[in-house]
C-alpha cells in the first residue's frame, strides 16, 4: 500500500518533469508562441523548490515559518549582486553613486566571482536561519509564537533592507540583469535560455529526490513525530531542537537556491519578495497542493502560479485575489490534505480501507 | 528638556496607537487563542468607514456641523467591524478553535479578500479623512507642542481600556466570558452558551479594531495596506506582554512604543522600529512566555 | 555495597508552584530490578515526582541520583530530558502519547536505543537483530499483527501497550509508568502485570497505579505519598495494614 502511494507521487513528478522538459522544444516548433511563458515556467520551478523546503519545515515538522521570503530574497539578492556586477564589469552601480558611495561596498566584493556567489547563495540563508533557529528552538519557542516571531523578523529585516538603499537600491531592488548564462531575451539567445531552463530543471529534480529520500527514511518519521508530539519526541531521547534547527536551515537553503534561480529567469529582484505576504503566498502553494507530501508542494507551486498567470494576463487580477483568498481559506477549513489529500482519500475509499480518524492529520498530542 | 518632553509625548502617543490596535488582538489571541491575521483589515475597515461617514455627512449636512461626523463614525466603525467579526466567527473561526496555526492561515485568506475588496471599492490611491476642527493644531506649553489628535487618541485608548476592563471584570457577560476561556467544558456544564460567548468575544475584539481604524484615519492617508503596517507591532506587543494578560499588552505596547521613539533619536524611524522588534525577539528568547506568565502544569500545550 | 543496591535515590526533593508545595522533602530509594510503586490520593504529588526524575519539572530543592549498572553515578536533576532518556531512564505518560501518524513499527523504530543523532537518523537503518527484537516485544504485548497499523487507529488499551513496548525497546535501566493499567480491563491489567514481572529481570520499574489488585500482584515495594510528603514506605502487606494509610487513601476508595 505504502509503496503504491509512493510510486503514485513519483509517477506524478515524472510526468511533470517530462512536460517541463518538452516545453522549450514545444517553443521551438512554435506550439508555444511567447518566450515569456518559458521564463514564467522557469520561475515556477524555483517556486516548486522553495515550496518543497517549506513543506519539510511546515508540512512534516509542523513549524509554520512566515518568513521564508526572507531566505528566498537572500539567495536572490546574492545572485542578483553577482549578475549586476557582471553587467557593470565589477564597477560600482548607478544606485550606489546616487546613494553617495564612491567605491564598491565591502559586502558586494565577494559577489564578483561566480563560485563565491554560488557558495553565498547557500551559505548566507543557511547561517541566518541557523542562528535564528538555534536560539529560538533551543529556547523552545514553538507553535504560533514561532510564526509571529518569524513574521516580525521578516518585517524588521525588510525595513532595514529598504532603508539601506545605497547598498540595496531600496524599494526598486536590483534590476536590469542578465542570467548566469548570458542574456535570455530574444530568439538569438534561445540557446542560453535552454541551458538555464534545463539546469534549473535538474536542480528541481535533485531537490525533489533529496527531499523524498529524507522523508522516506527514519529522519522523515522523526519530523512527523516532532509535529505530532514534540515533548514525546524529547522523551524518546531525541534532541528535538537540533532537528528543528536542521530542517529550518535546510529549508532556508532551498529557499536561497530557489531565489537564485528565480532571479535568473525574472531579470530583477525587489524587496517585495522579502515581505510577509510573499512568504505566506508560498505557504498557500503548499497548503493547497497538500502539506506533508513533497509532490503536493510541487503541484501547488505550479498550479497556483499557472492559474495566477493565466488570470492576471487575462485582466482578471482583481478576481484572482478573491479566488485565491477563498480557496486558501476553504482548504485550511475543510481540506487539510490539500489537492493530494483529495486524491488520496479517493483511492482510499475505492480500496475500502477502513478509515479510522481519517483526517486527523497533524493533531496535537 | 523640551526635546525630552516631546520625545516622551511621542513615545506615549505611539504606544497608545499600538495599544489601540493590540487591544482587540489581546482579546482574540490572548483569550481565545485565535490568531486573527485579518485584524489589520478590520482596522482598515474602521478607517474606511470613517472616510465614508465623512463623505456622507458632507452630502447631507451643512458645513458648520461637519465636525460632528467623527462622533458618528466612531460608533459606526465599531458596529460594522463588530458585526463583521461576528460573521467571521460564525463562518470561519468557530471551526478552528484549538487549531491556532490554521486560524492564522485561514484568516490570512480572509485578509486577502478584504484587502482586494478595499481596492475594488476605493481604488489603490490613498484617501484622506479631514480631522474635525477641534482636533487640528495642538496645545503649546512652554515650547512643547502636543497635537490635539494625538491627545485625543490617548484619551480614546484610555476609554477603550476602561471599557474592556468593565466588560471583562465588572459585568455578568465578562464573568461568563472568562469562565468559557478558562474552562470551556465546565462552563458549558454550568449552562453557559459557549458558542454565543465566543461569538460576542470575537466580535468585541474586532470592534476594537474598528475603533483603532477610526483613530488611525486621523493620522494619515488610508489605503488597502494600512492594516498590515500596524499588525506586526501589535502581535509583538501582545506576545511581549504575555498572552492572555490585558496588563501585559498595555506594558508590551508601551515598551515597543517608547523604545521605538527613543531609538529614533539615533536613526531613522523605520530602522528604529525594526531594531526594536529585533531586540524584542532577542528578549523573548530569555522569556518565551512574555513578561507576564500564566503558570500551568499541563503536559503539552 | 550501596551502589549495587539502589538504582535511584531521591534526596529531599521539594517543589513549589507559585508558593504551593506539591512535594515537600521527599526521600525515597528505588532498588535495582524491583517494581516500586508510588501510591497516594489525587494531588499527592506522584506525577510531579516522576516529572522531576525525568526533568520535565525542575525541583525547587533536592537532588535525584541515578546509579546505572557498571557506570559512574550521575545527578539527574539539571540534566536535559533527552539525555536522561539516553542514559536509560524511560517514562510512559499518564495520557497515552504515541506518534499517531506513524505505524506501530515506525513508533518502535524511533524508540530503539541509540542512533538519536541527525546523521544517524538519515543514514542508519535498523539492523536485523533490532527488527527481530521489535517483533519479539510486539509479540509479547500482542501487537505483532498490527505492526503496519497507524498508531492513531489503535484502541486506547493497545496504545498503552504500544507505549510500554516503546519503553522496553529502549532497553532502559529504569522504566517509569504513570497509570499503565488505566482504561484496561481485569484480564489486560493482569497481563500487563505479568509482562512487567518479566522485564524486571533486566530493569527497574517505577509505577503509579490505583488498582490495588495490580499493586498486590507485582509490587516489591510501595511508597505512599500524601499531600506532597512521604507517608510510609514498605512492602505491600505492611502498607495495606497501616492505619494512617487506610485513613488517608484506602478509606476513601471504599476498598
Amino acid at each position: 500500500m505504502k509503496s503504491i502511494k509512493n510510486q503514485g507521487s513519483n509517477l506524478c513528478f515524472g510526468i511533470i518533469v517530462i512536460v517541463l522538459a518538452l516545453i522549450p522544444l514545444l517553443y521551438q516548433c512554435g506550439m508555444i508562441t511567447a518566450s515569456s511563458t518559458i521564463l514564467f515556467i522557469g520561475k515556477c520551478m524555483s517556486f516548486a523548490i522553495v515550496a518543497i523546503g517549506l513543506d519539510l519545515i511546515w508540512g512534516y515538522t509542523g513549524i509554520l515559518s512566515l518568513g521564508h521570503g526572507l531566505y528566498f530574497a537572500l539567495g536572490g539578492y546574492g545572485m542578483a549582486m553577482y549578475l549586476k556586477l557582471q553587467s557593470t564589469g565589477g564597477a560600482i552601480t548607478d544606485f550606489m553613486h546616487i546613494g553617495g558611495l564612491t567605491e564598491l561596498p565591502l559586502i558586494w566584493k565577494p559577489f564578483q566571482s561566480l563560485p563565491v556567489t554560488l557558495l553565498m547563495v547557500v551559505v548566507v540563508p543557511g547561517i541566518v536561519a541557523g542562528l535564528i533557529g538555534y536560539f529560538i528552538f533551543k529556547n523552545r519557542v514553538k507553535g504560533v509564537y514561532f510564526s509571529i516571531i518569524s513574521q516580525a523578523l521578516t518585517w524588521a529585516v525588510y525595513s532595514i533592507f529598504i532603508a539601506l538603499s545605497p547598498y540595496t537600491n531600496g524599494n526598486v531592488g536590483i534590476t536590469d540583469i542578465k542570467s548566469v548564462f548570458g542574456s535570455i531575451k530574444g530568439n538569438m539567445n534561445f540557446g542560453n535560455l535552454m541551458i538555464l531552463f534545463y539546469v534549473s530543471l535538474i536542480v528541481l529534480i535533485l531537490v525533489y529526490a533529496g527531499a523524498k529520500f529524507l522523508v522516506g527514511c527514519k529522519f522523515g518519521k522523526l519530523l512527523i513525530a516532532i509535529r505530532d508530539g514534540e515533548n514525546r519526541t524529547y522523551f524518546s531521547g531525541y534532541q528535538v531542537s537540533r532537528y528543528k534547527t536542521f530542517v529550518y536551515v535546510l529549508s532556508a537553503i532551498l529557499a536561497g537556491v530557489a531565489g537564485a534561480i528565480f532571479v535568473n529567469f525574472n531579470g530583477c529582484i525587489t524587496p517585495s519578495q522579502m515581505t510577509i505576504s510573499y512568504s505566506i503566498t508560498m505557504v498557500i502553494w503548499v497548503a493547497i497542493g497538500g502539506r506533508g507530501t513533497i509532490i503536493g508542494a510541487v503541484i501547488g507551486a505550479f498550479l497556483i502560479n499557472l492559474c495566477e498567470y493565466q488570470l492576471s494576463s487575462g485582466g482578471f487580477v482583481e478576481i484572482w485575489q478573491y479566488v485565491i483568498g477563498a480557496i486558501f481559506c476553504i482548504t485550511i477549513l475543510f481540506l487539510k490534505g490539500g489537492l493530494v489529500g483529495i486524491v488520496k482519500d479517493r483511492t482510499r475509499c475505492k480500496k475500502k480501507e477502513k478509515k479510522v480518524e481519517g483526517r486527523a492529520l497533524g493533531v496535537n498530542s | 528638556m523640551v526635546q525630552f518632553i516631546n520625545t516622551l509625548f511621542n513615545g506615549l502617543s505611539l504606544s497608545s496607537i499600538i495599544l489601540l490596535t493590540s487591544l482587540g488582538l489581546a482579546i482574540t489571541f490572548g483569550l481565545m487563542r485565535v490568531i486573527n491575521m485579518a485584524h489589520g483589515e478590520f482596522v482598515m475597515i474602521g478607517a474606511y468607514t470613517t472616510y465614508v461617514v465623512q463623505n456622507l455627512f458632507a452630502g447631507i449636512f451643512p458645513s458648520n456641523v461637519q465636525w460632528l461626523f467623527y462622533f458618528i463614525a466612531l460608533p459606526v466603525s465599531f458596529l460594522i467591524t463588530f458585526l463583521l467579526g461576528s460573521v467571521l466567527e460564525k463562518l470561519v473561526i468557530s471551526r478552528l478553535y484549538g487549531r491556532e496555526i490554521d486560524s492564522l492561515l485561514a484568516t490570512w485568506g480572509i485578509s486577502l479578500i478584504l484587502q482586494q475588496a478595499a481596492r475594488s471599492i476605493f481604488g489603490t490611491q490613498g484617501v484622506n479623512v479631514t480631522a474635525p476642527f477641534f482636533l487640528r493644531g495642538g496645545l503649546t506649553i512652554g515650547g512643547c507642542t502636543f497635537s490635539y489628535n494625538r491627545i485625543f487618541i490617548l484619551l480614546l485608548v484610555a476609554l477603550c481600556i476602561l471599557g474592556v476592563y468593565m466588560v471583562m471584570y465588572r459585568s455578568g457577560f465578562g464573568k461568563k466570558m472568562r469562565a468559557v476561556m478558562q474552562n470551556r467544558p465546565m462552563a458549558q456544564c454550568m449552562g453557559i452558551n459557549s458558542r454565543k460567548v465566543d461569538n460576542i468575544t470575537f466580535a468585541i475584539g474586532s470592534g476594537l479594531a474598528g475603533i483603532a481604524g477610526c483613530s488611525v484615519a486621523l493620522l494619515g492617508s488610508i489605503d488597502s495596506t494600512i492594516g498590515q503596517s500596524y499588525i506586526v507591532n501589535s502581535f509583538m506587543a501582545v506576545v511581549l506582554g504575555g498572552v492572555g494578560k490585558l496588563v501585559g499588552t498595555v506594558l508590551g505596547s508601551g515598551i515597543i512604543g517608547f523604545s521605538s521613539i527613543f531609538t529614533e533619536n539615533y536613526t531613522s524611524s523605520t530602522i528604529a522600529k525594526a531594531v526594536v522588534l529585533l531586540i524584542v525577539i532577542v528578549f523573548l528568547q530569555k522569556r518565551p512566555q512574555g513578561l507576564f506568565v500564566i503558570k500551568s502544569r499541563s503536559l503539552d500545550e | 555495597m550501596k551502589q549495587n543496591e539502589n538504582v535511584l535515590e531521591i534526596n529531599n526533593i521539594s517543589v513549589s508552584f507559585d508558593g504551593f508545595y506539591a512535594l515537600t522533602d521527599v526521600k525515597a530509594n528505588v532498588k535495582r530490578n524491583s517494581i516500586h510503586f508510588f501510591l497516594g490520593p489525587n494531588g499527592a504529588g506522584k506525577t510531579t515526582l516522576l516529572d522531576i526524575i525525568c526533568a520535565k519539572t525542575k525541583p525547587t530543592q533536592g537532588t535525584v541520583m541515578y546509579y546505572p549498572k557498571n557506570r559512574e553515578p550521575m545527578r539527574l536533576t539539571g540534566m536535559k530530558e533527552y539525555k536522561i532518556v539516553n542514559e536509560g531512564v524511560g517514562r510512559k505518560f499518564q495520557v497515552p502519547s504515541v506518534f499517531i501518524n506513524l505505524t506501530v513499527e515506525e513508533n518502535m523504530i524511533l524508540s530503539l536505543k541509540g542512533h538519536k543523532g541527525i546523521l544517524d537518523s538519515i543514514f542508519h537503518k535498523p539492523g536485523k537483530e533490532e527488527l527481530d527484537e521489535i517483533d519479539r516485544i510486539l509479540e509479547k504485548v500482542g501487537l505483532l499483527d498490527e505492526k503496519e497499523t497507524r498508531a492513531g487507529a489503535l484502541a486506547d488499551g493497545k496504545k498503552q501497550w504500544l507505549e510500554i513496548a516503546m519503553q522496553i525497546v529502549q532497553k532502559p535501566e529504569i522504566i517509569m509508568l504513570d497509570e499503565p493499567a488505566a482504561g484496561m480491563g481485569k484480564p489486560e491489567t493482569f497481563r500487563t502485570g505479568e509482562i512487567l514481572k518479566e522485564i524486571k529481570k533486566d530493569c527497574t520499574i517505577i509505577v503509579i497505579e490505583h488498582d490495588m489488585d495490580f499493586v498486590k500482584q507485582i509490587a516489591d515495594k510501595v511508597t505512599v505519598l500524601h499531600e506532597g510528603k512521604v507517608l510510609m514506605e514498605g512492602d505491600i502487606t505492611s502498607v495495606l495494614a497501616d492505619e494512617t494509610v487506610q485513613a488517608v487513601y484506602l478509606g476513601r476508595g471504599g476498598e
